[in-house]
């Protein structure tokens, strides 16, 4: 909307200017490129060249004065409207570029908030999915630990009992079984009956 | 006389209930022959409760001798210096024995060392198995935790073999 309202400014005042070359074109044309006078039209007027050429002189001066007066008057004036359009144009190119500047910093922030807003949400769910990947990553590893701490213990406890049944296989030899000992009581006694009655002897 | 002591007296404490159970067999057959004398009471009074091996014993002991308040005082006497002179064995298991361990180990050692023989059982899970046998001052000690800690420093070898 502020871009249309801009250049049909500009277009006013560019045909301002145009009215104004034109008017200044057609005034300097006519200072140099005077109109004859017909003396049919003017039957009461003296013809020009009856004038003494002396007083023709001074009213050429004369004319030539008020029309440089007239051309400097209004060069002048064309001048300042010139400046003040030039201030205006100015202010109101400042006026608009800060509106939009302004409109476009607006948006442009918005866009950064939106952006920021969608950062955050997407920050969120990937932050989200990471904790939930890594909750499941540390019950899978939870479960691995536990599975392989208890083949661990299994293993552990096989090769236990088999090191402590070969250590009593080799250390009690054949009386291994605790559950009948008598063979192995008498067998004993046997192996050390002379002891025995050497200790009783005494 | 001689002493024919049943198989299942083994311990110390089996020869002071078997005497306890003749004096008090002895006192009522004193009591009942002078009543016979007397031919006052029942003639008939009832024998005492006494265990099987007292009877047994005084059974043997009246096959040798006629049963008389004398020789029952000569049985006690007989029992008490067995108590005292007998040879007194300890014999530590694992486990709380059997009767039929308590016999037959028993027998093993009236056999082949001396008849004159008590046996104090006593048991010891810590033993783990075997026995140990406390022979006055010297001390056999042939159980299973013996052997195991013998053979402790095999552990380690036994461990990396398998």
């Amino acid at each position: 909307m502020g871009t249309i309202l801009l250049q049909i400014f500009l277009y006013f005042d560019v045909f301002l200017v145009g009215v104004v070359a034109t008017l200044v074109a057609r005034h300097l044309y006519s200072h140099f490129h005077p109109p004859r006078h017909h003396p049919e039209s003017h039957h009461d007027d003296l013809p020009y060249e009856a004038l003494p050429a002396d007083f023709r002189e001074h009213l050429l001066k004369v004319t030539q004065a008020n029309i440089q007066t007239m051309a400097d008057h209004f060069s002048t004036r064309m001048q300042k409207d010139l400046n003040l359009t030039e201030n205006r144009l100015t202010d109101l190119l400042a006026r608009i570029g800060t509106e939009v500047i302004g409109r476009e910093m607006e948006r442009y922030r918005l866009e950064l908030v939106k952006m920021h807003q969608q950062n955050q949400v997407v920050a969120k769910n990937e932050e989200d999915a990471m904790g939930q990947r890594e909750k499941e990553m540390e019950a899978k590893l939870n479960q691995e630990m536990i599975a392989e701490k208890q083949r661990l213990i299994q293993q552990l406890d096989t090769k236990l009992a088999d090191a402590v049944s070969s250590f009593l296989i080799e250390a009690m030899q054949h009386n291994v079984d605790l559950g009948a000992q008598n063979d192995y009581l008498m067998s004993e006694l046997e192996k050390h009956k002379e002891d025995l009655k050497r200790e009783v002897a005494l | 006389m001689r002493l024919m002591l049943p198989d299942s007296v083994i311990s110390p404490q089996d020869i002071q209930a078997l005497t306890l159970d003749v004096e008090k067999y002895a006192n009522w057959f004193a009591n009942a022959t002078v009543k016979i004398r007397l031919k006052v009471g029942h003639r008939n009074a009832e024998q005492p409760e006494i265990s099987t091996d007292a009877a047994m014993l005084i059974r043997d002991w009246a096959t040798q001798k006629s049963l008389s308040s004398q020789s029952l005082d000569e049985l006690i006497t007989a029992l008490k210096d067995f108590g005292n002179t007998a040879l007194q064995l300890t014999i530590v298991l694992a486990a709380p024995p059997s009767s039929k361990l308590k016999k037959t180990l028993v027998n093993w050692f009236r056999h082949n060392l001396t008849a004159n023989l008590l046996v104090d059982f006593q048991f010891r899970s810590s033993l783990l198995g075997g026995m140990v046998v406390q022979c006055g001052s010297h001390i056999f000690d042939w159980s299973f935790r013996r052997q195991i800690l013998a053979a402790s420093n095999k552990f380690p070898e036994v461990l990396r073999r398998v």
